[in-house]
């Protein structure tokens, strides 16, 4: 159970709420929004909430009408706290409401201030922390308790009562159960209640001696209702720890109810009412344990409980949304082949795949069976092995992470081919895991495909291609279940259901409208506004806006602190009136708002990025001691890029940068600094909308567009809203900050901003209604050449590509489009047959067209080209002059002097897919030769700033920081991309393995996964494949080549992966170049955190 | 517990006197009242609802349940039974003192022995003031609450009353804090200083969270209790206004009613008192030298109505 908008919705018309009066209710509202924003954020924005009435008998009216509001949702709560202990269903709706009340009273509750004696204090506490679990909101009370230190500290237990004492150290034991901080937490618990009983002795006869009959009477019972407590809290701190019993509850709820009975008796009322409510608390906490949502599960899945309650940073407890998937939702259910879970961005989705991947493990252990992951872009993959490498491996699973290269390299495919014990987690980008499906390169039964941010589905530029990967699954590994995670779409039952290909078996887990967030939200404009004070002054404002409800209700226009921001004139942001220089408004913001903690500061383009990166460093001061972190990440820049590579100076004041103009190693590292708080500012593009999976303080945004393939484009609100979501960092912040830059399209962005995100739609879809608009539908067959459709091509060539006649294949379509969502929504849908007509008609058009060339298709299908994209590779080569013999393949002669990497690279510009990605070649003409040559020089092992200079340097670019990026660009998303593809393929099409012994065909299929990593030799390759830092991968790979005997037959990612791990720092210093500023150690680290090996 | 009726025939209501008014002061929002019992009306109280009041007092000390599952504790409950005198029953369990509300046998034996548990005489005034606010001023009071429940390190002691009291428009929570004294002095010590009358009353006044507190009280007792409805009235008005409440402070003592025992008091609880809260100080003044005697004469009330 969890609580939702609906039960939040029912609770107003509960009797204690609906006395409060709505007019009250909503005023009461909007005072905690407010209290909560100064609270957080006053000191950088000075709040101006509109009072209703002035005064400081507005002020002290403000302060009753809050308490009485909490009052009346308490005893809302307080109505179903009995029904909150019992589990049968019976109570169902009195649970809804005890939760729903307990939810809003915090809210209300936690804006008070403690006074009083200490135990005013100790019970303000308890209850503050038990509304905050029996409402599911725990994560808030763990930021409450960061905020409020002091009022945790239990009495001094000096000259006080032996009662009293007692009831101070179950403060303190309870103070640890709610905050869970270690494993020490919870231990320290058994430690203080077996201390008590020590102590009994001696203090309680003292006390018994001291009283009079009657006050010993009162005492007696009051001890009897402390001890059972205390009997309460020890099973239930022991549970935490070890989950040792199958059901602590019955041993905790004899405890309890003993205690009350004794506090009952005794008439305390306050005693009374605080164990009910800690006792609905241990059964929030129990049922929230991870214990608890095992208890059925198999032994793998226990095995992993025990090592997340172990390790450095231990997990005891569900999230809210978690728990609500796992024991309410079904998550587990094992008749249920397809899962679709839409989960509010930071709901922890990532624990609750590895529940359901560790149980399809053990389900289809005895067949080899493995678990896909499958991440949308390389960042996220590599996070995301980090991550489940962390996990997964203390309990002996071993998860491999394939690169982004679109073909699968040697090693990979060796890899692949292995049995279980090389992997059993798989973790890779759609289109390379479609690839390596499609050619069958792995036999083993594909168990579970788990996708994340599964809303790409509706992306432009590659949602066609993640559907029809997704029903090639279906159709290719009919045995295989589905997790789809997605932030922020409704109606996802029907995608459940197209997955499971049957209805009983699909099921959608929505948690996108409950209440539980991670944190709450300002959302706002900002903008420049004349300030007379100062020459040339300017300020920012702040307006919030309270057009969603997933933002805090906040009116007002704001003052943001500081006169003319980063020292920047007036005349940069405010243009005869008009806004302007929107990024320098962004950066300021970021800047101000970054004493809270990081900020991320969005432009559309790079230049800009880097230009706001260049004001925060001059106006922000220098860190006084930036630590070994910023250090370490700044000899890495210097090692691999340039000595003075401009963001190494940035990071001297707590800049960073993240953009497509980077490698991938540095923006990972860059996301690491801002995930652990080492950043003040974050300056990126608006690309890491779709990368970014780590939270932050405060996220700003100076323009709401992409730039896509034709021209700029607008985020969809559910991107947006995911990015909004990283805003606030859980236990952390309890306020994220997301701002909008103004600009001059007020009402646009206001608009932008109450656009709601709705149901997702499939591509397929998108484009027939284009069509259709366009009154083309009829003639679809003719538009299915053009670029948008080339991935539907792909899709229907692998159908032709295997099938044994043209019969079979015109049998087929039907089955083939049914497996896409697109067609499966347009079937279901009376209004829309015709669409699903014409797309029928067309695709047995194409498809009777491809089984004409059947070889072609077989080509296509293998490297991943179009069909039409083979033929032009095909013509491309066979134009070539002087044919390319086996000898001009090999990496020494392909990349040497005279090699012919320059007319391959002719080639691969004839073919629409490759040439696409090289017109993220910037800066440069674009031409063969030009490409050709950064391509040899980045195999060779030319330093980045080196390549930038000769391909890309420019005279008024004093620090090459524009060559630099240019560089960067072009080879991680041109060269590595198209250019390592490209060879595969071409190397494929060519035949040039045909007359290859086995050594030269190890070699040459090496030879794309050289271009990709930069690096010419094998055992570079599969260092790199390691994350090792390509300035001393080859030096290390030939350590390892020495160290295997120099035969190369025992190569392999994993084994090369051991390898490292067991390097240390004298090792890689001994490899190290002698000019890197890296340290053999400083190697080592960086290593390990690129690897995952240190989170 | 019996819920008041008004104005008997003699002035008598089920054992409770309205007595003689032997003063009035002030005015709405803060009045003063003095009253005079004769020693028939007080032993007719005694023996009535006082003790009744007393005996309900005992039953609802329901602890041997709640203490048996200490035995496989690690803590020692032999402290306890001292302190509760609880015996060895013929089967090896402990013997609950009163079960129920009703006197049984077994507990009776416990009470005996510890000549009537360990009532006190201030106890007994507590009692008269609830037996009186209950009779005579449509106050119900639905739990016994507060029994003595000293809290150290707390500004803010639970009131000793808690309850609704009946008003023309509807229930109104009603919140009453007791003094007994035996002094001669006027006013006896127990109306001022840190934890006298007058500061409790202050206190019930100004501080939200201590009326809160039993209202979240009553709110958990109310779930199936036949008074739910009078509790929700008060409350939906108290959520509207929680200063919307009526404040009893009773002295209970055996000197000759005097004036100056709850002046100071009216006036100053009279200053600041917001316009919707209604304060009543009660002077209750017993015969001479009866309050000495208050816990002796109930168990002997008792033992006669046993006889």
């Amino acid at each position: 159970m969890i609580v939702t908008a609906e039960t939040l919705a029912a609770l107003r018309t509960h009797w204690a709420v609906s006395a409060i009066g709505e007019r009250d209710l909503e005023r009461a509202e909007q005072l905690a929004d407010e209290r909560l924003a100064q609270e957080n954020v006053g000191r950088q924005i000075a709040f101006n909430f509109a009072p209703d009435h002035g005064g400081s008998d507005a002020d002290r009216d403000d302060e009753e009408l809050l308490d009485r509001v909490a009052l009346a949702f308490e005893l809302a709560a307080v109505e179903g706290l009995e029904a909150l202990v019992h589990r049968s269903g019976l109570d169902h709706r009195l649970r809804e409401q005890a939760m729903a009340a307990s939810h809003k009273a915090f809210e209300f509750r936690r804006l008070g201030h403690v006074s009083g004696g200490p135990l005013d204090r100790v019970l303000f506490v308890l209850r503050l922390s038990a509304l905050a679990y029996c409402g599911d909101r725990w994560p808030d009370l763990r930021r409450w308790y960061a905020e409020h230190e002091e009022s945790l500290k239990a009495p001094s237990v000096v000259d006080v009562p032996w009662d009293t004492r007692v009831l101070y150290r179950l403060f303190h034991c309870w103070v640890r159960l709610f905050r869970k901080r270690g494993w020490d937490d919870l231990d320290r618990v058994r430690e203080t209640i077996a201390g008590l009983r020590d102590d009994q002795r001696q203090h309680e006869a003292r006390q018994f001696e001291d009283g009079s009959d009657y006050e010993n009477r009162v005492t007696a019972l009051r001890l009897v209702a402390l001890y059972h407590w205390a009997e309460a809290t020890e099973t239930l701190a022991r549970y935490l720890l070890q989950g040792d019993a199958v059901d602590p509850l019955v041993e905790i709820d004899k405890h309890f109810e003993a205690a009350i009975k004794a506090a009952s008796s005794l008439g305390d009322a306050v005693l009374d009412v605080l164990l009910r409510c800690l006792h609905a608390s241990a059964h929030v906490m129990v049922r929230s344990a991870l214990w608890w949502a095992v208890r059925r599960v198999n032994s793998a899945t226990t095995a992993f409980v025990r090592s997340l309650a172990k390790r450095a940073q231990p997990i005891f407890q569900l999230l809210p949304p978690q728990r609500a998937a796992l024991l309410e939702e079904g998550q587990l259910d094992q008749a249920k082949t397809a899962i679709v879970v839409d989960m509010p961005t930071s709901g922890g989705k990532t624990l609750l795949a590895e529940f359901r991947m560790l149980q399809a493990l053990n389900q289809f252990r005895d067949a080899g069976g493995w678990v896909a992951y499958v991440a949308p872009t390389r960042a996220l993959c590599a996070q995301i092995t980090r991550r489940l490498r962390r996990d997964f491996e203390p309990i002996g699973i071993r998860v491999e992470q394939l690169t982004s290269a679109v073909e699968v390299d040697a090693f990979e495919g060796d890899l692949l081919a292995a049995g279980q014990e090389a992997f059993e987690v798989l973790i890779a980008t759609p289109e390379k895991l479609s690839l390596a499906i499609r050619n069958k390169r792995i036999e083993r039964p594909l168990s579970l495909l788990v996708m994340d941010e599964a809303h790409n589905l509706e992306a432009e530029g590659r949602g066609l291609r993640i559907e029809l990967f997704l029903a090639t699954v279906q159709r290719d590994c009919p045995e295989t279940h589905f997790l789809l995670l997605m932030p922020f779409v409704e109606g996802t039952v029907d995608i459940a259901r197209w997955l499971a290909q049957d209805d009983s078996a699909g099921r959608s887990i929505s948690l996108g409208t409950t209440a539980w967030k991670p944190n709450e939200r300002i959302l706002g404009l900002y903008r420049a506004a004349k300030e007379e004070s100062e020459r040339a002054g300017w300020r920012l404002e702040f307006e919030t806006l309270t057009v969603t409800p997933k933002a805090l209700r906040l009116r007002g226009t704001h003052r943001v602190n500081g006169v003319r921001p980063l020292g920047v004139p007036r005349s940069t942001v405010l243009q005869r009136g008009s806004q302007a220089g929107l990024s320098t408004q962004t950066a300021a913001m970021a800047s101000v708002l970054s004493q809270r903690g990081t900020s991320v500061a969005i432009a559309n383009r790079v230049d800009s990025v880097w230009a706001m990166a260049r004001r925060l460093t001059e106006s922000m001061p220098a860190i006084e001691d930036p630590g070994s972190d910023i250090r370490l990440v700044q000899d890495f820049l210097r090692t691999e890029i340039a000595d003075d590579f401009e963001l190494v100076g940035m990071l001297e004041h707590g800049v960073g940068v993240h953009h497509a103009g980077l490698s991938d190693e540095t923006r990972s590292l860059m996301e690491w600094l801002a995930e652990s708080g080492h950043l003040k500012v974050l300056c990126a593009t608006t690309t890491i909308a779709q990368g970014i999976d780590f939270p932050v303080s405060s996220v700003f945004l100076a323009s709401r567009h992409f730039p896509g393939a034709w021209g700029q484009v607008e985020m969809t609100p559910r991107e947006f809203w995911n990015l909004a979501g990283r805003a606030g960092r859980l236990g952390h912040d309890s306020v994220g900050v997301v701002g909008l830059a103004e600009g001059t399209d007020r009402a646009e962005t206001m608009a932008f901003v109450q656009k709601t995100t709705g149901a997702l739609v499939s591509r397929l879809v998108t484009l027939l209604d284009e069509l259709a608009r366009e009154g083309e539908l009829a003639g679809l067959a003719g538009v299915l050449w053009k670029d948008q459709w080339e991935d539907f091509r792909c899709y229907v060539a692998h159908l032709c590509a295997e099938a044994r006649n043209l019969d079979a294949v015109l049998a087929d379509s039907e089955q083939l489009l049914r497996h896409t969502y697109g067609y499966a929504t347009l079937r279901a849908d009376p209004a829309r047959r015709q669409q699903a007509e014409a797309l029928l008609t067309a695709t047995r058009e194409y498809a009777s067209a491809c089984m004409d060339k059947r070889g072609v298709v077989q080509l296509a299908d293998s490297t991943g080209f179009s069909p039409e994209g083979v033929s032009r590779a095909m013509g491309g080569l066979r134009e070539l002059e002087g044919r390319l013999t086996a000898d001009d393949w090999m990496p020494d002669s392909l990349f040497g002097n005279e090699g012919r990497i320059s007319d391959l690279f002719g080639v691969m510009l004839r073919v629409p897919q490759l040439k696409r990605q090289f017109a993220d070649a910037v800066g440069t003409s674009g031409g063969q030769g030009e490409l050709s040559g950064i391509a040899r020089d980045w195999v060779n092992g030319e330093r980045l700033r080196e390549i930038a200079v000769r391909y890309f340097g420019r005279a008024a670019d004093s620090r090459d920081t524009r060559a630099i990026t240019d560089a960067c660009r072009t080879i991680y998303r041109a060269i590595a991309n198209g250019g390592a593809w490209g060879l595969s393929a071409l190397g494929a099409l060519a035949g040039a393995g045909e007359d290859l012994d086995d050594d030269g065909r190890r070699r040459l299929s090496a030879l794309p996964a050289m271009v990709y990593h930069g690096v010419r030799s094998e055992e570079g390759v599969l260092m790199r494949m390691n994350a090792v830092p390509r300035s001393v991968a080859v030096q290390v790979g030939d350590l390892y080549r020495q160290a295997d005997g120099g035969t190369g037959r025992g190569y392999t990612i994993g084994h090369a992966r051991a390898f490292l791990q067991d390097m240390d720092a004298a090792a890689w210093g001994r490899v190290r170049p002698a000019d890197a500023a890296l340290s053999g150690g400083d190697y080592r680290r960086v290593w390990r955190i690129l690897s995952g090996e240190e989170l | 517990m019996a819920n008041g009726g008004e104005h008997g025939a003699g002035g008598t209501v089920a054992g409770v006197a309205r007595g003689v008014v032997e003063y009035e002061l002030g005015a709405e929002p803060c009045t003063g009242t003095g009253i005079r019992w004769t020693a028939d009306e007080l032993d007719g109280a005694l023996a009535g609802p006082v003790a009744a009041l007393l005996r309900d007092d005992a039953g609802s000390m329901l602890v041997g349940e709640a203490l048996s599952p200490l035995l496989e504790s690690g803590f020692s409950i032999t402290g306890i039974e001292g302190a509760l005198a609880l015996e060895q029953g013929p089967t090896g369990r402990l013997i609950r003192v009163g079960s129920d509300g009703a006197y049984s046998a077994s507990a009776r034996r416990v009470e005996r022995a510890t000549g009537h548990g360990s009532l006190t005489n201030w106890r007994v005034g507590e009692a008269i003031a609830e037996a009186y606010l209950s009779h005579r001023r449509g106050c119900f009071f639905p739990w016994p609450v507060g029994r003595d429940v000293r809290r150290p390190g707390s500004s803010l002691p639970g009131a000793d009353l808690v309850g609704f009291v009946r008003m023309p428009d509807g229930d109104r929570f009603t919140f009453g804090e007791v003094k007994t004294s035996a002094q001669d002095r006027y006013p006896p010590d127990v109306m001022g200083g840190r934890s006298g009358l007058r500061r409790q009353l202050e206190d019930l006044r100004d501080h939200v969270a201590l009326r809160d507190q039993a209202v979240r009280y009553l709110a958990m007792r109310s779930r199936d209790a036949g008074w739910r409805e009078r509790f929700r009235g008060a409350a939906m008005r108290y959520l509207r206004d929680s200063r919307d409440v009526r404040l009893y402070g009773v002295l209970v003592r055996d000197a000759p009613p005097g004036e100056r025992d709850l002046q100071g008091a009216v006036a100053e609880l009279a200053t600041g008192c917001p316009d919707a809260t209604l304060i009543a100080l009660i002077g209750l003044y017993l015969p001479d030298g009866r309050i000495g005697s208050l816990a002796d004469d109930v168990r002997s009330a008792v033992r006669g109505g046993e006889a």
